[in-house]
């Protein structure tokens, strides 16, 4: 019975875990990191990177180095949030002919789905190395306040890397459930997110 | 004549009465016997259901077990490099103080020994330093880049301008890859 793999795709890092034995286990990636920058980048000599390799070279190509994805899932390219952002970022943002954002690297447009199946699918490479075993079924996790675009947007690109999203979580429910809150007695439980993009309580 | 005929309906009636209970009896048997079948039918299905929970927890325990005693021998494998990164990755902030310290000015022999001591060891533990030199290409699998300098060459352009800080590797794995700037030709 294959694997099911928990993403954790956050705005500055990602993470990957397996379920063994009834635990979460944390998956470590190629680099023997535990977790991946959420970074993608096309270096100058065209070779696409993802995570560590595409951070340490972000300094040298910003307009090809996508980092902060996740604030763009699910958005349009007129909202105030990604009209604050594109004054920010170093790489370009575009609207596509639906008004949907699009961000440029290398040569192409992609959509934010697009990049962030970049992230996912190293992951999904990862996980398999290092399990010996083929993963085509994910659990990604969201942030609570995502909306209905947002967490579509989010499976979405889990399709595109060729995973089945068995389905989408809230990060502070995945928190909650390894801790394992549903194993003990009734209690009420204060989860913090000390995100690298993100703050959440 | 007359009492045996009564005698006699009295009789048929009594078989008639005993043939219709027997009817009743007959279709309540039948129909607890269906309410049986149903019930077993139902236990069988949660059988069935239960015995493929079992089946799928004892395989996915299975695998558990063949996955977690490869990792474990793989982890046993790692176990001893995996501490010596840790322990070459506590020392590492030692030697680049003694490093900026050194381009501060001549150190005094002591410290001079120190670090020459610290290289020593990590020789010998196989901890080797990631080649960096100054304009030689910059590339993100062994580097860093912190910044970048102008150049008005076009062949020094993604060429290493300084290293700032010396990166370390185990065999082929980097501990820290080497701090650097980098040359850009607009």
């Amino acid at each position: 019975m294959a694997k099911i793999l928990g993403i954790d795709l956050g705005t500055t890092n990602s993470a990957m875990a397996i379920m063994e034995g009834g635990e979460p286990q944390i998956l470590e990636n190629a680099e023997g990191a535990r977790t991946t920058p959420s970074v993608v980048a096309i270096a100058k000599n065209g070779e696409r990177l993802v995570g560590a390799l595409a951070k340490r070279q972000a300094v040298t190509n910003p307009k090809n180095t996508i980092y902060g994805i996740k604030r763009f899932m699910g958005h349009r390219a007129t909202d105030s949030a990604v009209e604050h952002d594109k004054e920010v970022v170093p790489y370009e943002i575009r609207a596509d002919n639906d008004g949907g954002v699009l961000v440029h690297l290398g040569e192409k447009n992609y959509r934010p789905e697009e990049v962030s199946a970049m992230i996912l699918g190293k992951l999904k490479e990862d996980a398999q190395t290092k399990l010996g075993e083929t993963i085509t079924e994910a659990i990604i996790t969201v942030p609570a306040y995502f909306d209905d675009a947002q967490r579509s947007a989010t499976k979405a690109a889990g399709k595109i890397a060729g995973l089945d999203v068995k389905r989408i979580i809230n990060e502070p429910t995945a928190a909650a459930l390894a801790y394992g809150f549903n194993k003990k007695k009734d209690e009420k439980l204060v989860v913090y997110d000390f995100g690298g993009g993100t703050f959440d309580v | 004549m007359k009492k045996h005929k009564e005698n006699e309906e009295v009789i048929i009636d009594d078989e008639m009465s005993v043939a219709q209970d027997g009817e009743v009896e007959l279709v309540e048997e039948e129909a607890h016997a269906d309410n049986k079948i149903i019930k077993m039918k139902e236990k069988l299905k949660r059988c069935s259901a239960e015995k493929q929970e079992y089946l799928d927890g004892w395989q996915r325990a299975k695998a558990d077990y063949v996955n977690a005693i490869r990792r474990f021998k793989e982890e046993n494998q790692n176990a001893a490099t995996t501490g010596l990164v840790k322990a070459v990755e506590t020392f590492l902030p030692v030697l680049d103080s003694l490093e900026r310290a050194k381009s501060m000015g001549k150190l005094p022999s002591g410290f001079e020994a120190v670090t020459k001591q610290i290289e020593n060891a990590f020789t010998t533990l196989d901890v080797s330093e990631v080649v960096a030199k100054i304009g030689t290409p910059f590339n993100p699998a062994y580097h860093e880049a912190f910044g970048q300098d102008k150049t008005d060459s076009v062949e020094q352009d993604g060429m290493i301008s300084t290293v700032l800080e010396r990166g370390w590797q185990i065999g082929g794995m980097v501990i820290r890859p080497t701090k650097v700037r980098v040359y850009h030709h607009k």
